[in-house]
């Protein structure tokens, strides 16, 4: 078949025809899909670039999930940490319960009575108090009450107490200018306690006095005239008195005095001027005296308590993760805040911690002595240690809740700031497929005019004003 | 690694929250530290801010001096709503912007705002034109 050949006119019209039926698809294409710009044969540039911002803004809700993610692991944790911080308070209460209870155990070193009942007839006193008011030493033994020789004896004369004197211990003070030193040792447990003193007009008051200074025991003479030393914890309660004289009262005589009376606290010499003028054994230092082995019944409850509270700690401390990351079983959690990859990677990791009451230096407690990481809740002593050991864990947790907080508001606001900018992404991709270059020019002069009158534009011009801008005039 | 400064005669620079003006006589000295440096060529004031793309500058400039990205959080974010509302074709402009400041980059994000400054001035170059 021969080329059909068409004539200009024909072409033309033909032309026309086909511009005419290519306009008009674009022309519904366009009103079907509301889009000046549908493919990139319309407008090439707007297309690419609102396509890729389009995948931005995907991109960055993305990244959003996986914050918010993480922000929840990081709430979590902090709720634990609330959490954890009463138990340490019930903890702590629970210790001073047990330490308004009176440890039943203190030792207790008994000597034998210091007055008799003729002394009490004498001197219609009670016997406790006619032990308080005697002397320690009996003053210089001028007369042998023997053989009324002029010479010191072995037991210093007017030692019983009558009523028209106190009497005394017996502790002789030699001939001429000596001056009798005492000093007394105590020790308990870790802590000691040492003090010399010049004798020569103390009664066993004072003596009583002295002791209850040193805050590790406490003196005290009771009902029978017995002298009594008590422990003020439930440690093995050592307790010494020496004595020693001095050759006459100067200092330097008197210094070497009371080492020497301090050095005769702590041996066991079963004769003489020390633990036996007392009424105590002569191995009242160097033996001393064992607590006894009796159990506060209130104690032993509240152990149970403590050691219960303990184990919530750490069961606690397990169930504080979120999604199987648990910032408090020392797990780690990072966020990103930007899809890139390499130098240009916006993240950040925060680590966690283990967190059990081991960890804290909480001990478990227990109702006995000498098991190494427990505390005695009938010792005072190691209820001491564990107001401590709570204390610290108060102070690690605080800690560990201000970092966590702070991290957390930092994440919040990324957060909020990639959700807002990926709203603006996606609002102006599509904005720019309506766009149209000829009116924007037109509209940026209206929108400043809009904005001298608008709250925004005022509200930074005055912001602006405040800052170091302000000098800028 | 210090920064050089170079200051012409009374020629004035803002520093962390001062500003240096300088004296009679050409200056020149070095700066190490992280306070916000901004040139007397680089500073916009409130005064001055009298077009939509030179208020976002100003904000990020806010911004910068603050060293606090989400000051003016709201207010930054309504501006550039509005400027994308009347010129959606500034987008990759706004978008560089707001890239920089989410990567923390405040500097940058200023340059960034300059470069809007001056697209907007051709845009509406060109409708005066028109």
């Amino acid at each position: 078949m021969a080329n059909t050949i068409l004539s200009s006119g024909v072409r033309n019209n033909l032309l026309t025809l086909q511009k005419t039926a290519a306009e008009q698809s674009v022309l519904q294409n366009r009103l079907a899909t509301g889009k000046k710009v549908n493919s990139a044969i319309d407008n090439p540039v707007n297309y690419f670039t609102a396509l890729s911002l389009n995948d931005r803004s995907s991109q960055l809700t993305g990244l959003l999930d996986g914050m918010s993610n993480g922000i929840q692991t990081i709430q979590a944790a902090s709720k634990g940490i609330d959490s954890i911080t009463k138990l340490v308070s019930s903890m702590q209460s629970t210790i001073k319960q047990a330490q308004a209870d009176a440890a039943q155990n203190r030792p207790t070193a008994t000597g034998t009575a210091l007055a008799t009942a003729a002394e009490k007839i004498a001197t219609s006193k009670s016997l406790k108090d006619i032990v308080l008011d005697k002397g320690l030493s009996g003053g210089v033994d001028t007369v042998n009450n023997t053989t009324g020789a002029a010479a010191p004896d072995t037991i210093a004369d007017d030692a019983s107490a009558t009523a028209t004197r106190s009497g005394n211990l017996g502790i002789v003070t030699g001939g001429g200018t000596t001056v009798k030193v005492a000093a007394i040792s105590i020790k308990a447990g870790s802590n000691t306690y040492e003090a010399s003193f010049d004798a020569t007009n103390m009664t066993v008051r004072d003596l009583v006095n002295e002791v209850n200074k040193s805050g590790i025991a406490t003196a005290f003479v009771d009902e029978k005239g017995q002298f009594n030393v008590k422990g003020t914890g439930s440690e093995t309660l050592q307790f010494g008195f020496g004595t020693a004289d001095a050759a006459t009262s100067a200092a330097a005589d008197i210094t070497t005095a009371k080492t020497a009376a301090l050095a005769d606290s702590k041996d066991a010499d079963a004769t003489g001027d020390n633990n036996l003028a007392l009424g105590l054994t002569a191995d009242s230092y160097t033996v001393g005296t064992v607590a006894q082995n009796v159990t506060s019944a209130v104690r032993s409850n509240l152990i149970q308590q403590f050691n219960d509270l303990r184990t919530q700690i750490d069961e606690l401390a397990k169930d504080s993760g979120f999604n199987g990351v648990n910032l408090l079983a020392g797990d780690q959690v990072s966020l990103v805040f930007n899809e890139k990859t390499g130098t240009n990677q916006s993240k950040m990791t925060i680590q966690g911690s283990s967190l059990t009451a081991e960890n804290l230096g909480i001990s478990q407690a227990v109702n006995a002595q000498g098991i190494t990481g427990t505390f005695n809740f009938q010792n005072d002593l190691d209820l001491e240690k564990a107001t401590e050991s709570l204390t610290g864990a108060m102070t690690s947790l605080k800690s560990l809740a201000s970092t966590f907080g702070s991290q957390l508001s930092v994440a919040q606001t990324r957060q909020d700031f990639t959700k807002e900018m990926a709203n603006t992404l996606t609002i102006g991709a599509d904005n720019l497929v309506l766009a149209d270059s000829n009116e924007e020019g037109a509209k940026l002069l209206s929108l400043n005019t809009r904005q001298q009158l608008s709250q925004t534009a005022l509200s930074l011009a005055s912001q602006a004003d405040q800052s170091v801008l302000r000098l800028f005039g | 690694m210090a920064l050089k400064v170079e200051l012409k005669p009374r020629e004035r620079i803002i520093i962390g929250q001062v500003v240096i003006r300088n004296d009679e006589q050409r200056t020149r000295f070095f700066i190490e530290g992280e306070a916000p440096i901004l040139r007397e060529k680089d500073i916009l004031t409130a005064a001055s801010a009298d077009t939509p793309a030179k208020k976002i500058y100003l904000a990020v400039q806010l911004m910068y001096l603050t060293q606090d990205p989400t000051n003016q959080h709201e207010t930054f974010f309504e501006l550039v709503r509005d400027f994308l509302a009347a010129a959606p074709s500034s987008l990759p402009h706004v978008h560089e912007i707001n890239n920089r400041i989410l990567s923390g980059d405040l500097y940058k994000a200023l340059k960034a705002a300059k470069k809007l400054i001056a697209y907007e001035a051709e845009l509406i170059e060109h409708a005066k034109r028109v």
